[in-house]
């Protein structure tokens, strides 16, 4: 069962999960090309230079992506389940519904991991190449919020398309703005370091408002 | 799904709305709501020694006054603070060619009146760990931009070449040599330079070490050149200036201060009370005569004046505690605390609770009845809803009657 649980995810999600992941590597490669030009333009020292005395990573571009990615990915696996009316079906297989809904996230969780890591890793190793281990090590540390932040937008993006009423799917929404803004509330570099345990910890949080949304769903909550 | 998920899952639901909205709501209503908070423009008269305050007013203008309360126009400000109002008074022809005896051109002022400003945004934040590093003495006339970087780590000063991303050996074992010779101990406590080429000269750095010991630092002719400043007491942080006769200015454990000089080879105590980088704002406006030093924090601010060559205290303000907005009090009613992730005081992001006001209290209760009203119904079970708003007030509140279920 579990099995067919995931490959169900995966048909879902497969689509999208490959479309996320080559945008993503398009504007961790855009960021790369922009350094390359740099140095090609003005020298490797100039590169330096301008994180050391501007404190500019140059991947600020790709800031909002895992988020996007998060989104994307959340709806394209939730909003089908939703719209077909299928969930009601889904709790009914011979299954641990928290399980079910677990399996169904941890899909999602996964996918987004796969994209996020292979983003992160190749900027950290391109970055190595041209920069001492402090200043890599700056520009990845500044960056971490924005990918924990992929992860708790595909958490509250379920939340929301599981939940069954307006009434309840609007505050979920603000709630999910207010969260999301966290990792863009200081610009400084490295500002998160000492939160970033907090950040996982409020994206795990995160977890448990789908099974919020699915409960009410179950209770028959609608508008 | 069994129950205690649900209980769980609304727990979590709650905890999450409450910590958004006691963000959220207190910064509205600041964003809303702002209030002013005017600091006066303060300098020494280098002529009639005393303290001048400009004050702005978005009602009154200008005010410009002194400790005696009596106030001055703005040509008489320019003629009290010549030294800082020169080129005005060149404008107008009325310069004066002498001050207190001295013959004073603008070339003597500009070269003479020292800036600096020092933010707790600087200090309390994380900085790189590795230093860009110029040639203090280039082959042509201007400073050349920087080839290498430096660390110092527990094994001693190491150089990067930029280009190749490859560590320098021979220099690196060159100035970790002669760093250990004069006394240094690894790792740095604080490093301080300025590696900006626009400037006319390079004095290198100025290091702490481990032990709290002073240390200059720059590179002459790819050679090392280390000099140290003996210390009463450990130092903490150190602050390049590159003035003719400052090198910088460095702090104790003690919050004391000193300037580092450079002909004198020696650390000089500032006659200040006391400066705190981590939570205080310190300003200089300097003049051949004297040093305007400004000193403030969240209660306020002092302002000394000090002689230029000494730097001894020649007079000294401290101002009032400003007193709270009223927009501030209103709000000490509305809200029981604040959460607020990001401050003036430092580039960290983390939650901080900014104040706790028990005026609160009031409102959290009046909420509560109206919270037991609403839910009377559902008996015992309305209790830790009602605990909830006495506790978090309107941040509760407001949840409970969203998620009413």
């Amino acid at each position: 069962m579990k099995k067919a649980i995931l490959y169900k995810e995966w048909i879902k999600t497969r689509y999208v999960f490959l479309a996320a992941l080559v945008i993503a590597l398009c504007f961790a490669g855009y960021a790369m090309l922009n350094i390359n030009r740099l140095c090609t333009i003005k020298g490797v020292s100039h590169l330096w230079q301008i994180i050391l005395l501007k404190d500019n990573t140059f991947i600020d571009i790709i800031k909002m992506i895992p988020l996007v990615i998060g989104a994307a990915i959340a709806i394209a696996q939730i909003y089908p389940e939703m719209v077909q009316k299928r969930l009601k079906l889904t709790l009914h297989l011979p299954y641990s519904e928290s399980r079910m809904v677990l399996d169904m996230l941890c899909v999602g969780l996964l996918e987004i991991f796969v994209i996020n890591a292979i983003t992160f890793l190749s900027l950290a190793l391109y970055l190595n190449s041209l920069i001492a281990i402090e200043l890599v090590s700056r520009i990845m540390l500044t960056s971490l919020p924005w990918f924990i932040n992929g992860f708790t937008a595909y958490l509250l993006v379920s939340a929301i398309c599981f939940e069954n009423s307006w009434k309840m799917r609007i505050p979920l929404i603000l709630l999910a703005i207010g969260i999301l803004y966290i990792p863009s509330m200081q610009d400084a570099l490295e500002a998160y370091n000492g939160i970033l345990w907090l950040l996982i910890l409020i994206s795990i949080a995160c977890i448990m408002l789908s099974y919020h949304s699915i409960i009410r769903f179950k209770e028959g909550s609608q508008d | 799904m069994n129950k205690n998920l649900k209980t769980a899952s609304s727990i979590v639901l709650f905890a999450l709305a409450i910590i958004t909205l006691s963000w959220f709501l207190p910064w509205l209503y600041s964003f809303a709501l702002p209030s002013t908070d005017s600091s006066a423009f303060v300098l020494f008269s280098p002529t009639q020694k005393k303290f001048i305050f400009s004050e702005m007013s978005k009602d009154n203008g200008t005010k410009i006054y002194d400790l005696d309360g009596k106030e001055y126009t703005i040509d008489d400000r320019d003629a009290l603070v010549p030294t800082f109002y020169y080129n005005q008074l060149m404008k107008k022809g009325i310069a004066p060619d002498t001050i207190n005896g001295v013959e004073v051109t603008m070339k003597l002022i500009r070269h003479n009146s020292p800036t600096m400003r020092y933010n707790p945004r600087d200090i309390n934040a994380i900085t790189p760990k590795v230093f860009l590093i110029l040639e203090s003495m280039p082959k042509r006339a201007s400073l050349e931009e920087p080839k290498e970087v430096f660390r110092i780590n527990d094994n001693g000063m190491e150089f990067i070449d930029m280009a190749t991303n490859t560590l320098n050996e021979k220099r690196s074992a060159e100035f970790t040599a002669m760093l250990k010779k004069k006394g240094f101990t690894f790792p740095a406590r604080n490093i301080n330079g300025n590696p900006d080429t626009r400037k006319s000269e390079d004095d290198g750095y100025l290091i702490i070490d481990n032990d709290g010991k002073l240390f200059q630092v720059k590179q002459q002719l790819g050679k090392p050149y280390v000099r140290k400043f003996e210390s009463k007491a450990p130092l903490k942080y150190c602050f390049i200036t590159e003035l003719p006769e400052v090198l910088g200015l460095v702090t104790d454990e003690n919050n004391k201060m000193y300037a580092v000089t450079l002909s004198e080879g020696k650390l000089k105590e500032l006659g200040i009370d006391s400066y705190n980088p981590e939570k205080e704002t310190f300003l200089n406006i300097g003049d051949p005569f004297f040093w305007t030093v400004k000193i403030s924090n969240d209660k306020g601010y002092r302002i000394f004046a000090l002689n230029a060559d000494t730097f001894e205290r020649v007079a000294e303000y401290k101002s009032e505690p400003s007193p709270t907005p009223d927009v501030f009090k209103v709000a000490s009613y509305i809200f029981p605390f604040e959460i607020s992730f990001t401050s003036y005081n430092d580039k960290f992001a983390t939650p901080r609770l900014d104040f706790i006001s028990w005026n609160a209290i009031y409102l959290n209760i009046l909420l509560a009845l109206i919270y037991a009203l609403i839910y009377r119904r559902k008996g015992k079970k309305t209790i830790p809803g009602i605990v909830c708003t006495i506790i978090f007030g309107i941040f509760a509140f407001i949840p409970f009657m969203i998620f009413k279920k």
